[in-house]
């Protein structure tokens, strides 16, 4: 049955739809569902305009189809033959939301299998203009248009259980990352300098196995934090793996201004010595070695051995990982850390609204020009980082706003002042 | 000449005969690498120590792993810190926690201590036999693969008998003792005989970690169970900041409450570091209930790098070495004193006098480690006439908690309520008993 209030588009997909379903074994294409409605408001029309320059030539090349929905979501009928493609788009696409609302924003329908499900959620989707709000129907929550696939008969209200990482886990994820090519996985992202309203200036580039990713590919729904020490040792695991990725390549792309992520006992490895040996060592002082501090504390004996050898090399340190309120606990400085890592979190706007004096202390503390706030995912956060006093910032917002900078510049000569 | 004679042993001993012609002073060090467990031994931290010291230094490495190193002109107190920090590089290896300092690294004052140096070598010459701690050699590695399984070795199995327990005392300057507290606590070592016999639990780091994430909970089922005819007014276990949260322990927690028993959950640093937000709730938790967080493991390489009073502990651990009679580590023991932790610091793993000294100079009022344990003991010894048992069986004996192996005391309220009186830690109950 049509509803009477469905935009033009939506029309179209419905028909076309019923079109297929006469003769579901000779459907030409899947589905790919963007839930545009899951991201913040804020988010949409940057996402929107990304998503349409990234689809338009598939959709011109190959004759893909979109349909925008009333609510903003998307529906893209495309050939199965390229999916490696899609999925490609996909990867991009989901770089650039916050992390929390990537997990439920695309799923792909294989539509000989799937129609029945598929024509139930596009019939639940349609007929909803976002000026609406529709309360006489419950809006089904993300999760549950996503888990809408699946045969399980989950009450909408209930979220996906997180599983806690468990050893046998822990073991299959490890020996898979033997024969896994991470180039796949490995990732980049730049530590910028933004000073008042400038443009980032990339001052390197964190060099890192995407967490998410390997997640999400391998580990769907586990919470990291319910077993920590175990994620302790999957970090370096990786940590060592993308060591000796980097020890493989050839291309001249980690050969400068770059940081990595290390566990201390790697520090004192050989594969650490094989790593030294191709960089020359003019430009080992754009290099930042990223331990955490769970890892320092943890064998301090070891640290300062580790941290010694380093620094003799030319190389520098970064304490990464700390949060608001273990910044209270750590003097850079004393470590003798070239840089401090804290991570973004609103608690720290809101800190700042009750006036709460003791975190401008501790930024205080460790000297705000060394210190990077990471993770950041708005503008806001950028002003706060500001109001600290610290210019160098790291996350998504900062991807995007190199990504739109006109002609990304890269500072040449690094300099930490003291 | 035949190969023996030419061998390191030979070698070591023609140096030292040269060098001692000289009017140097010389020190000969002998690292027990071959005393650490396997995996210790093959750590690159030793290949580098041994770059580093080698580089001004005569090294030597005997057939067994063990290294010889002669120093020229150092100050005996120079080169005590130097090897404390050779020492701090393994703090988990039993040759190390287990036993006094000398069994890892000896040193002998070639002017004076020659002939004995010299016999040892001797007695090195042409033996190639390894001596090893704790059986370890035919262990396999924890991994992620056999973690579950030992996990769920240890869940089934009763800890009692692998539980100890270690006084924490006062001495008075008049060296008189009072007892103020209990800690409660399980060993590798013990674990490795009476749980976990399988595995080296000392091979991963993070592993061993997840591990006592149920090995608290054990400890604390061996507490109940065990019956301790007088269960001591304070007693403290380690803990991770999870356990805290854990229903377990809120039983617990409410049970001794009930008794009238204070707990002191001893906290490691590098759990905060995992999660700082847990550490503030669980110390809001244990105050709800009178309970108590004592900040562990602080040695001299952590008085370097931290603030320790920025974690606002009720009681802090400080591990004695040499290396804390360097001026920096007193300034700063005396800044936590200035701010607030005056009567909150314990002095822990004092094997010798050196350690009550420099604690009492040092204005520190709490001790533990194996010579209080001596002290103990003998103490309770010159009061227990009836009975002649060795020093050392009594002090074993007092370090059980289970049944079955307090009967080796034939006098148990001897140990349970040691007659030379226990004292209340707090500030404000400072009456004694």
């Amino acid at each position: 049955m049509l509803k009477t209030d469905l935009t033009r588009q939506e029309s179209q997909l419905v028909l076309s739809l019923k079109k297929f379903e006469a003769n579901l074994n000779r459907i030409p294409y899947d589905a790919l569902y963007l839930q545009t409605s899951v991201l913040p408001e804020s988010e949409k029309s940057n996402f929107l305009s990304a998503v349409n320059d990234m689809l338009q030539p598939m959709i011109l090349l190959h004759k893909w189809q979109k349909f925008f929905l009333g609510n903003d979501d998307i529906v893209l009928l495309f050939s199965p033959e390229q999916k490696d493609e899609l999925e490609a788009i996909i990867f991009k696409i989901k770089f650039f939301v916050p992390e929390e609302s990537s997990e439920d924003l695309t799923k792909i329908y294989t539509l000989k299998k799937q129609f029945k499900e598929f024509m139930a959620l596009v019939n639940s989707q349609v007929g909803k203009k976002k000026e609406t709000n529709n309360t006489d129907e419950k809006a089904a929550p993300a999760k549950a248009v996503a888990a809408g696939a699946a045969k399980e008969k989950d009450k909408p209200e209930e979220k996906i259980k997180k599983q806690p990482l468990t050893p046998k886990m822990l073991s299959t994820v490890e020996n898979s990352l033997k024969g896994t090519d991470f180039a796949n996985m490995i990732r980049r992202q730049s530590v910028c300098a933004v000073v008042g309203s400038s443009h980032p200036q990339s001052m390197f580039d964190e060099v890192f196995v995407s967490v998410a990713d390997l997640r999400d590919t391998m580990l769907p729904n586990v919470d990291f934090s319910l077993t920590p020490w175990l994620f302790q040792h999957l970090t370096e695991t990786l940590d060592k793996r993308v060591l000796s990725h980097i020890n493989r390549h050839d291309e001249g792309s980690f050969k400068s201004h770059f940081s990595v992520n290390l566990n201390v006992s790697t520090i004192l490895s050989p594969d650490f010595v094989s790593f030294d040996k191709e960089i020359p060592s003019t430009f080992k002082n754009t290099i930042f070695l990223e331990l955490q501090p769970v890892d320092i504390f943890s064998d301090l004996a070891s640290y300062i051995m580790a941290k010694n050898f380093a620094k003799e090399r030319g190389y520098k340190i970064c304490v990464d990982g700390i949060s608001h309120t273990s910044l209270r606990y750590i003097d850079r400085e004393r470590l003798g850390a070239d840089l401090i890592k804290m991570f973004w979190s609103q608690d720290i706007l809101r800190r700042l609204e009750e006036n709460d004096e003791t975190l401008q202390e501790d930024v205080k503390r460790n000297g705000p020009s060394r210190m990077v706030l990471a993770r950041v995912d708005d503008a806001k956060a950028i002003d706060v980082g500001h109001t600290l006093g610290i210019n160098i910032f790291q996350g998504r917002y900062v991807q995007k706003m190199l990504s739109s900078a006109p002609g990304k510049r890269r500072v040449t000569s690094f300099y930490i002042g003291k | 000449m035949d190969a023996l004679s030419q061998g390191p042993e030979q070698q070591i001993i023609d140096a030292v005969e040269r060098l001692l012609k000289s009017p140097d002073n010389f020190y000969a060090v002998r690292i027990f690498v071959s005393r650490l467990l396997p995996i210790h031994q093959n750590d690159n931290k030793i290949a580098v120590i041994l770059h580093i010291l080698g580089e001004n230094n005569y090294l030597y490495k005997l057939s067994n792993q063990d290294v010889i190193l002669i120093i020229r002109n150092v100050k005996k107190d120079h080169l005590e810190e130097l090897l404390d920090s050779i020492r701090a590089l393994f703090p988990r290896d039993p040759a190390i926690l287990q036993h006094p300092p000398e069994y890892f690294i000896h040193s002998y004052n070639l002017r004076t201590e020659y002939r004995l140096f010299v016999a040892e070598i001797d007695k090195m010459a042409g033996k190639d036999v390894p001596s090893l701690a704790n059986n370890a050699i035919n262990k396999t590695p924890l991994t992620p693969e056999n973690l579950e399984g030992e996990e769920q070795r240890a869940k089934l199995s009763n800890l009692a008998d692998a539980v100890r327990r270690q006084a924490v005392v006062t001495v008075s300057s008049d060296k008189k003792i009072k007892v103020l507290f209990y800690e409660l606590f399980t060993s590798t070592a013990l674990l490795g005989q009476r749980a976990i016999p399988n595995v080296n639990l000392l091979s991963d780091a993070w592993l061993f970690q997840h591990l006592t994430e149920t090995l608290d909970l054990k400890v604390i089922e061996a507490v109940q169970v065990s019956n301790m005819t007088f269960v001591p007014p304070v007693i403290s276990l380690n803990l991770n900041i999870s356990t805290v949260f854990t229903p377990m322990f809120a039983e617990f927690s409410q049970a001794m409450k009930e008794k009238g028993v204070t707990l002191i959950a001893e906290i490691q640093v590098r759990d905060i570091f995992s999660n700082a937000a847990e550490y503030a709730k669980a110390k809001d938790l244990l105050h709800q209930s009178g309970h108590k967080v004592l900040l562990d493991g602080i040695s001299h390489n952590s008085l370097l790098f931290l603030d320790v009073m920025s974690f606002e502990p009720d009681l802090i651990k400080i591990i004695w070495s040499s290396q804390l009679e360097d001026a920096y580590d007193i300034e700063v023991v005396q800044q936590i004193q200035e701010k607030g932790g005056k009567n909150k610091i314990i002095l822990c793993r004092c094997d010798d006098e050196k350690a009550l000294m420099w604690g009492m100079t040092n204005k520190v009022m709490f001790f533990q480690g194996y010579f209080v344990d001596k002290m103990v003991s003998a103490l309770a010894k010159s009061l227990c006439k009836d009975f002649g048992c060795p020093l050392a069986d009594c002090i074993e004996n007092h370090k059980v908690i289970s049944d079955t192996l307090r009967r080796k005391c034939p006098n148990i309220k001897m140990i349970d309520n040691p007659p030379f009186g226990t004292a209340k830690i707090w500030e404000d109950e400072n009456a004694e008993n």
